[in-house]
């Protein structure tokens, strides 16, 4: 054995340990440094084995051509940048909400499955999709995954691809609102500093075209000083008797807020909000992350949750499902998600300066998107379990109170007591944290734990709603930035059926297609707001299911792409994550749509709601909408899974022509140029 | 025929001007160019307003704004100098929109 495995096979045996002590620990509770050890180990070996196969031997990365960012380098988009600095940005561009949200929901199960889940689905499926996409891109002067689909596959891939975006979009655009609204109903210091967050931006944004022109990192530290300020004023808001009821807003009257904003926000030229927003986010983004991996590594929290629950049988509260298949819905940013494919095949291929970066950025910013994932989940595990399911389980199911609550978790197997759930709104600077459904503020009151432990006691609350203005404020951003895509994308298909509305900078176009897409995710956002079962039990797992939809198509492309290049020995890399993808993916469509379970199948949900009407229990207008919206989502479901199937027969068909009919492949990367760069 | 892509010019204006002559390919030693070449200014300041900053302070706000995504005026600039000397150069304003522009404008989102 040569000395310079010495080192890997150290780290090896580390993560190996650090897997077996979770596995072994029979019911006492863990240190977090367990987790991230397994976690940290098992990226490091990925990285140093699986991912130099993928580049050597499968992708053939070459130092010696030339990159598109060196060919067509405009100073733009096209840039030639460091291998570190572009794992940077490629990092901000694909973290965001998705892998802070899905694990503390799935950590219903417990920690153990979830991490599982995180950490080896990254390293084989997750990170090697990123890295694909990448890689095909880069090859072809950075085509957009739409592209590649059309390109690569046939024309009507491309279209379908298309289409499943804008599907995706406006799930995803409803369902991170939601998470806004859920995290800021009656909450006046969250709503007053992200409402804080909108003057900001415009300021910021005018900072940075008009009185001082670029100067963007100023402006950037001029907008987070605000935002701290704001912050710290939130709770002089919060507490104020004018004030206060100005900013306690309920659901409803958030959700049409959310849809106003991002109306408003997404006709507005991107200079004035959506460019600062987005550097101010990015900032907090990494600040933040950076911040939560200091503090856990500082403090090195105990985990309270326990690594199974008994609710890996389906009973649930958070959201219904047994752990096959929803762990695998539930938790998508941190493994693998199709969203990061759209990414990938965005501003990152422009930029990439040597053909070897790729793994670097392809690969490694997904793990260490994963790292995030991970870090998440232990933020949810140092819960207590009794508050951890106090905090995300729907009002209903806990029976509308604190002290049914109590009684309702005793009844699960976890102790929590009203007194506690007092004082934990108390410290946290809020008048009740029970049913805070959608993950966020059970992170944030994880978080705030693992701050105050790490950087200071006595703010608690100052670190809870930092959290929550963290997240807040990248979904925001999120939401002008999806409006925009849906916009785009609407008068993109528009256009096709009268030529004026294709035109994206014709006003009276801009407004309609904006106004559609507010109106196609504000329905869904609506849903959710309204449903007794709390919207995040039925729009989560059909986010999980479109996005997973969405990766399974990449790998498709991923596949088409080495089958093409002749590499089909090696094709079972995308392959095998393809079928998992695709079991997990088609048999929870199905139990969506079609499981007995009320609480599980949309169908029988609206089976068991006429029921109720009939019998008098339930009012008929009420009724009927609940009942619509049940077969709208078991449509919307039952379209994902079609989709699916049909974009992967019509890869399939491809790979069988060219792999049995002798079909000759064609190749479509851009021919090979030498670079002038010395490596 | 060219190695390399025939560029458009006046890129800075964004209009589809008259193609410009293919370049000759480069041998292989002439025209070695590094990553900080481009991003250290040159010597004529183009960022106006702090010409004394040291060379170090300026890598890492590039290396910073890059990473976050904001665009890179000194960047582009000595892009044009460098391959169309005979470009009009954008204004800083002028840059700044047409960067966010191409970059927000043709819409790719960010999610998870």
């Amino acid at each position: 054995m040569r000395l310079k495995s010495l080192p890997w096979v150290a780290l090896a045996l580390a993560g190996a340990l650090a897997w077996g002590n979770i596995a072994l620990h029979r019911g006492e509770t863990i240190s977090a440094a367990w987790l991230v050890l397994a976690a940290v180990g098992t990226y490091l070996i990925g990285y140093r084995f699986y991912s130099r196969f993928l580049a050597t031997k499968v992708f053939e990365l070459n130092d010696r051509r030339a990159t598109p960012a060196e060919r067509l380098e405009n100073g733009r988009d096209f840039v030639p940048t460091t291998k570190w600095v572009l794992f940077g940005h490629h990092f901000a561009a694909i973290a965001g909400a998705g892998p802070l949200v899905g694990p503390v929901l799935a950590a219903q199960f417990g920690y153990l499955p979830g991490t599982i889940w995180i950490v080896f689905g990254v390293v084989l499926a997750g990170a090697v999709q990123d890295f694909i996409i990448l890689f095909g891109s880069m090859r072809r002067d950075g085509k957009s995954l739409g592209q590649l689909a059309r390109d690569e596959v046939g024309p009507f891939t491309g279209m379908m691809t298309m289409i499943a975006i804008l599907a995706i979009m406006i799930i995803l655009t409803a369902v991170l609102a939601l998470v806004v609204v859920n995290a800021l109903r009656d909450s006046p210091w969250g709503v007053f500093t992200i409402a804080c967050t909108i003057p900001i931006a415009i300021l910021m944004g005018f900072w940075m075209r008009v009185i001082r022109p670029g100067k963007t990192i100023e402006g950037s530290l001029i907008g987070v000083a605000l935002l701290l300020l704001a912050l710290v004023a939130g709770r002089w808001v919060g507490t104020s008797p004018t004030l206060a009821p100005l900013f306690t807003l309920s659901g409803s009257a958030l959700a049409g807020w959310l849809m106003a904003y991002a109306f408003v926000a997404s006709v507005l030229p991107v200079w004035m909000l959506l460019a600062p927003r987005d550097y101010l986010s990015t900032f907090m983004k990494i600040g933040t992350i950076f911040l939560l991996a200091i503090g856990i590594l500082v403090v090195l929290p105990p985990l309270k949750l326990p690594a199974l629950t008994r609710f890996v049988d389906g009973t649930g509260p958070v959201f219904a499902g047994k752990l096959f298949p929803f762990c695998f819905i539930t938790i998508a940013c941190g493994a693998i998600s199709g969203f990061h494919a759209l990414i990938s095949s965005g501003t990152s291929p422009k930029m990439v300066r040597r053909e070897s970066d790729a793994r670097l950025i392809g690969y490694g910013a997904m793990l260490m998107e994963s790292f995030v994932a991970v870090m998440a989940m232990c933020a949810a595990a140092v819960l207590d379990p009794g508050v951890y399911f106090a905090v995300n389980a729907p009002l209903a199911a806990l029976g509308g109170s604190v002290e049914s609550a109590a009684q309702v978790i005793r009844g699960w197997g976890f102790t929590v007591t009203p007194e506690q759930m007092q004082a934990l709104a108390q410290s946290v600077g809020e008048k009740s944290v029970l049913a805070r459904t959608g993950g966020a503020p059970s992170l944030a009151i994880g978080m705030a734990h693992i701050f105050s432990r790490a950087f200071g006691e006595n703010l608690t609350a100052l670190w809870y709603h930092f959290a929550i203005l963290f997240e807040g404020l990248f979904i925001l951003t999120t939401l002008d930035a999806g409006t925009r895509v849906g916009r785009f994308m609407l008068q993109d298909f528009a256009g096709h059926l009268w030529k004026p509305l294709g035109r994206t900078s014709w006003y009276p176009s801009v407004l309609l297609c904006s106004a559609l897409f507010v109106a196609a995710w504000g329905y869904f956002l609506m849903q959710g707001v309204l449903d007794p079962l709390g919207g995040i039990n039925s729009l989560w797992p059909l986010f999980g299911i479109s996005n997973q939809l969405l990766a399974s198509v990449a790998l498709c492309v991923g596949t088409t792409i080495l089958i093409k290049a002749g590499k089909a020995r090696y094709a079972w890399v995308t392959l095998g994550p393809l079928a998992w993808l695709l079991s997990v993916t088609l048999t929870a469509g199905w139990q969506k749509i079609f499981a007995d379970d009320p609480r599980l199948g949309f169908l029988s949900h609206a089976r068991a709601t006429l029921a109720q009407v009939a019998s008098g229990a339930l009012d008929p207008a009420k009724g009927g909408r609940l009942m619509f919206n049940d077969r709208l989502d078991a449509v919307v479901a039952a379209t994902f899974m079609t989709a699916t199937v049909v974009l992967v027969v019509a890869c399939a068909r491809e790979w069988v022509l060219i792999l049995l009919r002798g079909k000759v492949p064609v190749v479509r990367e851009t021919p090979f140029v030498e670079t002038a760069y010395a490596n | 025929m060219s190695p390399y892509r025939t560029e458009v010019g006046c890129q800075a204006r964004g209009t589809l001007a008259k193609p410009r002559q293919p370049q000759h390919s480069p041998s292989p030693t002439a025209d070695l160019r590094t990553i900080s070449e481009l991003q250290r200014p040159r010597k004529r300041p183009l960022v106006g307003a702090l010409p004394v900053l040291p060379a170090l302070l300026t890598r890492t706000l590039t290396a910073l704004r890059r990473m976050l995504g904001m665009p890179d005026y000194a960047a582009h600039l000595a892009h044009l100098r460098a391959k169309h000397p005979d470009c009009p150069e954008p204004t800083e304003r002028e840059f700044y929109d047409q960067y966010v522009r191409s970059r927000y404008g043709d819409g790719t989102s960010r999610c998870c």
